[in-house]
């Protein structure tokens, strides 16, 4: 499948270079995943594989949250999936330049995509014109370079994990990384009263078995949203 | 925590999320996402995420309300973040808020 071509070579370096500055963001929510789970009592391999495997840090702490509170198997994977339904956004919007790729850069897209192998490809493919073998290399450079970092942070979470003071806000700490992916978000009137609704609506259901009250929040919240575009346009 | 939960959640949550993600360039190929399903899904993460975040900084996990630092602490989160379009400006604005608050008793 790979018999990359100079010019391929060096989109794949591109990428990685262009992904390094932006791992400021991923390393801090990979150390705190790490310490987290070891905190929370998953096994070193448990950590790594989950890291690994899933590869989207909000939907992994949302998973270990669940597992600490006992949530059934179906409910923890079925929210946490439903944090990464965005990621569907992504693949739509990169299939419309993938138009000759193989399945087999399909198939390894599907570990390697995430917000910023997404936002950095969409970005370049719009900005600069190049063969398609290169949009893919490139993108592949920004994953590789993401999953790497991530890896390598989580595993020094891990490191930290049973290290961490006793009366340091371990359970803010969680909430704040959630906080974090949010804030950006917020510098409008619709997705202001989305976030809102979802955390009132999620506050008011808290007693509901077992974090079924976040769905509910979750997809009412996206109904009002909808409602809101709907008077708009 | 059930230790037996942890794989079942690993190996369902990496397959719905690999799944996810091969969606439209591998199952759906070529489909297009309708409109209204592109907006829907657009509003997950300002969605999704304060309906995780909340019941943490407002709760206390039995019955009653959580002491005043975790939401102030993350307001300043939030308006920083928002101002800067940071996250990691946040995550610093919040740690530094929340070490703030509880250094002063709150």
């Amino acid at each position: 499948m790979l018999a990359p071509n100079p010019t391929q070579t060096r989109s794949f370096l591109t990428g990685v270079l262009n992904a390094l500055p932006m791992q400021i963001a991923t390393v801090p929510f990979g150390v705190i995943f790490g310490a987290l789970a070891i905190e929370a009592g998953l096994s070193l391999t448990e950590t790594m594989a989950m890291t690994s495997i899933v590869v989207a840090g909000a939907a992994q702490l949302v998973a270990l949250q669940m597992l600490v509170d006992q949530a059934p198997v179906w409910l923890i994977v079925f929210t946490a999936a439903f944090v990464n339904l965005r990621m569907a956004i992504y693949s739509a919007a990169m299939a419309v330049y993938w138009r000759d790729a193989g399945t087999w850069p399909r198939v390894l897209a599907a570990w390697f995509l995430n917000d910023q192998s997404y936002a950095l490809s969409i970005r370049r493919y719009a900005d600069v014109q190049e063969p398609e073998q290169n949009r893919v290399a490139f993108f592949f450079g920004v994953g590789v370079c993401c999953l790497t970092c991530w890896i390598l942070a989580c595993l020094v979470g891990v490191a930290i994990g049973n290290r961490i003071p006793a009366d340091w806000p371990v359970d803010f700490a969680v909430a704040l990384v959630f906080v974090a992916l949010t804030a950006p978000w917020l510098r409008n009137w619709p997705n202001l009263i989305v976030a809102v609704t979802a955390g009132a609506v999620s506050v008011a259901l808290a007693d509901w078995a077992s974090g079924a009250g976040v769905v509910v929040a979750i997809s009412l919240a996206i109904a009002v949203g909808m409602l809101i575009r709907g008077k708009e346009t | 925590m059930n230790p037996a939960d942890v794989w079942p959640v690993i190996i369902g949550l990496g397959i719905a999320s690999a799944l996810i993600r091969y969606s439209f360039l591998g199952l759906l190929r070529g489909r297009k996402v309708p409109q209204s399903a592109q907006r829907a899904l657009s509003l997950v993460p300002v969605a999704a995420f304060p309906a995780i975040f909340a019941p943490m900084l407002f709760l206390d996990g039995e019955g009653g309300w959580a002491a005043l630092s975790f939401p102030l602490a993350a307001l300043a989160a939030l308006v920083i973040g928002a101002v800067t379009r940071s996250m990691v400006f946040s995550l610093i604005a919040g740690a530094a808020a929340i070490a703030a608050l509880q250094a002063a008793g709150l």
